[in-house]
């Protein structure tokens, strides 16, 4: 079965550069809010990236609502780190709830190199 | 300071000059009189103010509280640099009450060459004339040296304080508008950088449009770098704890790490790097932030002697009481007096388009304060540049 990735992001310059970055290496899924990442998710995904900042759901609300129902799939906040999330970022990580942090802007080695190593057992 | 006996300089005095002082605008022409004529009995410029501004002074304290014109006369005394005021007052009918001011200069004292001025007065005994004289008390002592030593000095540190605040101000102001930009730009650019490698990705590489993309990617990254560095510094104003965790570091293998970075640099463009290693102390503080601040330092030394003939790095290392101070002093160009005004300002560059954000003083400001320390410059035009880097050996509780 082929990986699938899903990418959680307002910004469709981001989304597109995902798709584009991981066209040989697997299925790119892209939701445009938290809310449409939520439902896609139920869904069975290899790895989620996640944008912090969105309108509506945050990355961070949107991040502790898929891990209600899904433990495992890693997920990867990406995020130019902003002070108004800081917080949020430390509260998620004291409630246990398990995420990855990558800043913006991702060049596609970056992207690429992320999601293989992730398929290759290296990252989790 | 003050002495109501006579003065030991009753010797003989020649008439210099009599004036009628009536209001604001002649004490001011006469201000400028004095001036002139003490210039020319050979007083200098800061007795010559001194002097002048007392006078002044004197005369509109006086006017205030007379509201009548006073006469005031201006003697010299045998001795060449002697003056001594005397002013008339005729307050009501015709009784005249004198004040006399005598400036005189004390004998040069064996430890200090400094010129000292001593100021006497000589008055009536009635009630009135010891008001005035109580008044011109307040305006003598509020003036005398040491006051005006004083005086400067607080308004010196005021001034500083004010002038760090004012920059304490416009770090966050920047702070905040970086990071507004740079949040703003990083998505599109990452879409950007993306759209290009994709493009490269698709592009034989015998296609000339292939090293173009190239160009384009190489752009985009310097964004991206950019992005980066207004990231770290609003992130260090914004006070986002990068986890600030200090350590007990010691000072010189800190160095040795940062100048093991520059290397390839320094051997390139022939540095030699004088090192004083003889102090070891260890200091408490965030490995990684020091060191940013040290390759930062260094790497502008480095940048500042591309274009002189001489070639010297020094690199020092100094205990201090509580602190200790890291210096770098280099031969380079050296710094303007008027880039040095502006040197930690955010932006602030005199290094061409593109090779420089003009931030690395600034975050490097910024993370020394962190520790509650103090980074100092001095600089002579073409004459190298030192920085000095003051760290406390203890950090503070609240630092």
């Amino acid at each position: 079965m082929p990986k699938k990735v899903l990418v959680i992001d307002d910004e469709s310059a981001v989304r597109k550069s995902f798709v584009l970055a991981l066209e040989d290496v697997c299925e790119v899924e892209t939701a445009e809010s938290g809310e449409e990442g939520i439902k896609k998710a139920k869904q069975k995904f290899d790895i989620i990236f996640c944008d912090l900042k969105m309108p509506g759901l945050s990355g961070v609300e949107t991040v502790r609502l898929i891990r209600k129902k899904d433990k495992k799939t890693p997920i990867f906040i990406v995020t130019a780190f902003s002070k108004s999330f800081t917080d949020d970022l430390k509260q998620l990580q004291n409630d246990k709830i398990e995420f990855q942090l990558m800043s913006k802007p991702l060049p596609s080695e970056q992207i690429v190199a992320v999601v293989e190593g992730v398929f290759g057992g290296m990252v989790s | 300071m003050m002495m109501q006996a006579a003065s030991p300089y009753d010797t003989k005095t020649t008439d210099l000059a009599k004036l009628v002082v009536a209001d604001e605008n002649s004490v001011f022409e006469i201000r400028g009189k004095i001036s002139q004529l003490l210039t020319l009995l050979g007083y200098d410029s800061f007795h010559t103010a001194y002097i002048s501004t007392l006078f002044s002074d004197i005369c509109r304290e006086i006017l205030s509280s007379q509201a009548s014109p006073i006469t005031v006369g201006i003697h010299s005394s045998s001795k060449p640099y002697f003056l001594k005021f005397s002013f008339s007052l005729r307050p009501s009918g015709n009784l005249e009450r004198r004040i006399e001011c005598f400036f005189d200069e004390v004998e040069k004292s064996s430890k200090s060459k400094k010129n000292l001025i001593q100021v006497f007065l000589k008055f009536d005994q009635d009630s009135h004339s010891k008001r005035i004289l109580k008044e011109i008390q307040d305006v003598l002592s509020f003036r005398s040296k040491e006051e005006l030593y004083r005086e400067l000095e607080k308004t010196y540190t005021q001034l500083n304080a004010s002038k760090k605040m004012a920059q304490l101000e416009k770090m966050s102001a920047v702070g905040t508008l970086s990071a507004g930009i740079a949040h703003e730009l990083n998505n599109p650019l990452m879409g950007i950088l993306n759209f290009v490698q994709y493009c490269i990705k698709h592009t034989p590489q015998e296609d000339k449009r292939h090293a173009i993309l190239e160009d384009a990617k190489h752009e985009a990254l310097r964004c991206v770098e950019l992005i980066q560095n207004l990231l770290s510094f609003s992130r260090l104003e914004e006070g986002v704890p990068e986890d600030f965790v200090t350590e007990d570091v010691s000072v010189v293998p800190i160095v040795d790490e940062v100048l093991k970075l520059l290397l390839y640099r320094i051997e390139k463009e022939k540095v030699r790097v004088v090192r004083d290693k003889s102090t070891q102390v260890t200091a408490s503080v965030n490995r990684n932030q020091i060191k940013q601040v040290l390759l930062n330092v260094v790497s502008n030394a480095l940048d500042a002697m591309k274009t002189t003939q001489k070639k010297i790095l020094e690199i020092s290392i100094a205990r201090e009481e509580n602190t200790v101070s890291i210096m770098t002093t280099d031969t380079g160009m050296g710094i303007s007096p008027e880039s040095m005004v502006r040197i930690f300002d955010p932006f602030f560059t005199t290094k061409p388009v593109g090779q420089g954000t003009g931030l690395g003083l600034s975050i490097c400001q910024n993370i020394i304060e962190k520790h509650s320390g103090e980074i100092k410059v001095s600089s002579k035009k073409g004459l190298g540049a030192t920085f000095d880097i003051r760290l406390p050996l203890i950090r503070s509780e609240n630092a």
